[in-house]
């Protein structure tokens, strides 16, 4: 949603709110799927970044230093 | 449920997030749900039997991916909209116990990597126009998990006090194109009694009109919005200074001091905002080792904050106290 033109600062604005794409969907776990299965940003410096999806469709991010990932 | 309200009168959103009064309360060590899943245990947020830092959604958010619709048909009056955005919790040790001032710098410095990141990609989404990092720390702020963790909330709109911030820094660089927060901070070091520690790129200091007696905020001395633009030795000694900071207040009373730290940083609304200056807040509420300061009737009523102290002499108490500089803190 677009902010609309207002003399008033953004932030005292209620129409200057964003939405994400797939909005006002069924409040089911099942549905919050992640859109963004991998990451499109590269590893931090000296970190490995591993992403997984939990069973109940939430993300986990493991960060690890370099070279100390277990084998987990 | 949850949705967001906007407060025509006070032209704010209020978050209603009704899930949350179910959210796990002072559960014992043993079941900590932020420790790893260990082999034969009960299972834990992390499904491993260890970790170094994790970051996952929180499973009672007050923004969603995808949020529910609202419980509530709004109106031009009224205006409501779904709770949209993303609450990610930061687990910053596999260790129960712990806090910024008892980890090892080098845990902290991959800590500060994994919040840039996460101030990167949650930024990048088209949905999060402002990634606000925290950590509650402390009892008495009502932490409800005791395991060393902190939390990041991606919001649909910018937050009403970042904007004020925001609007200030704006109109201070329209009219003279100088940074508000850099002149403030050179005039702090100038005059140097509020300041408690500096390094060669960070300061930390009591602000001038400090609400809480032991408020400090920590700068970056180079003008930048966001963790995203330190460099990596800014990234490290930014580590160094937060370290300092949370030992020092730990030396205060002789406990582990909770507060409120706040990463105030640029929005990710895809808007340029050349006058705004990156820094990070703490808000520890006590005034001395036994007696709290409380929002009361003036600071929650009116909304002006009463100080019973001077930050010239809580930041002095502040410097007084070990460690005194980065180089003093162990390189591990």
């Amino acid at each position: 949603m677009a902010p609309l033109a207002n003399s008033k600062p953004e932030f005292l604005n209620p129409q200057a709110i964003n939405v994400a794409p797939a909005s006002a969907g069924p409040d089911d776990p099942a549905s919050d799927r992640d859109p963004y299965p991998n990451c499109p940003l590269p590893d931090p410096p000296g970190l490995v970044k591993e992403r997984r999806i939990k069973d109940d469709g939430r993300y986990i991010i493991f960060y690890w230093e370099e070279g100390s990932r277990p084998h987990v | 449920m949850s949705e967001l309200r906007w407060n025509p009168i006070l032209r704010e959103w209020v978050v209603t997030a009704t899930h949350r009064q179910e959210r796990t309360y002072k559960p014992p060590a043993d079941f900590c749900p932020l420790c790893p899943t260990r082999p034969g245990e009960h299972p834990t947020e992390v499904p491993a039997p260890t970790y170094d830092i994790v970051v996952f959604e929180n499973k009672f958010p007050s923004f969603r991916r995808q949020p529910p619709a609202p419980a509530v048909a709004g109106d031009e009056l009224n205006p409501v909209a779904p709770a949209s955005g993303i609450c990610e919790v930061v687990l910053y040790s596999p260790e129960h116990k712990g806090s910024l001032a008892t980890s090892p710098l080098s845990r902290l410095r991959r800590l500060v990597r994994v919040w840039t990141d996460r101030y990167r990609e949650l930024g990048s989404r088209p949905f999060i126009k402002y990634v606000l990092i925290f950590e509650n720390k402390g009892d008495v702020i009502g932490v409800t998990l005791e395991h060393p963790h902190g939390q990041i909330y991606g919001f649909p709109f910018i937050p009403p006090r970042p904007g004020i911030e925001l609007e200030a820094a704006n109109d201070y660089w329209q009219e003279k194109q100088r940074c508000l927060f850099c002149d403030l901070l050179a005039r702090d070091l100038e005059d140097g009694r509020r300041i408690v520690a500096a390094s060669k790129q960070y300061v930390a200091f009591v602000p001038f009109a400090a609400r809480y007696p032991y408020e400090v905020h920590i700068m970056p001395r180079r003008h930048l919005g966001s963790l995203a633009d330190l460099t990596l030795s800014e990234s490290d000694e930014l580590a160094a200074m937060l370290k300092l900071v949370t030992q020092k207040y730990d030396n205060l009373f002789g406990f582990s001091l909770p507060y409120m730290m706040i990463m105030h940083q640029s929005p990710t609304d895809g808007k340029e905002y050349p006058g705004y200056h990156f820094h990070i807040e703490f808000y520890p509420p006590h005034r001395t080792a036994t007696r709290l300061k409380y929002l009361a009737g003036c600071e929650s009523g009116a909304g002006t904050f009463i100080n019973d102290t001077l930050p010239e002499e809580k930041a002095a108490e502040l410097r007084n106290l070990a460690p005194h500089t980065v180089e003093e803190l162990p390189d591990a």
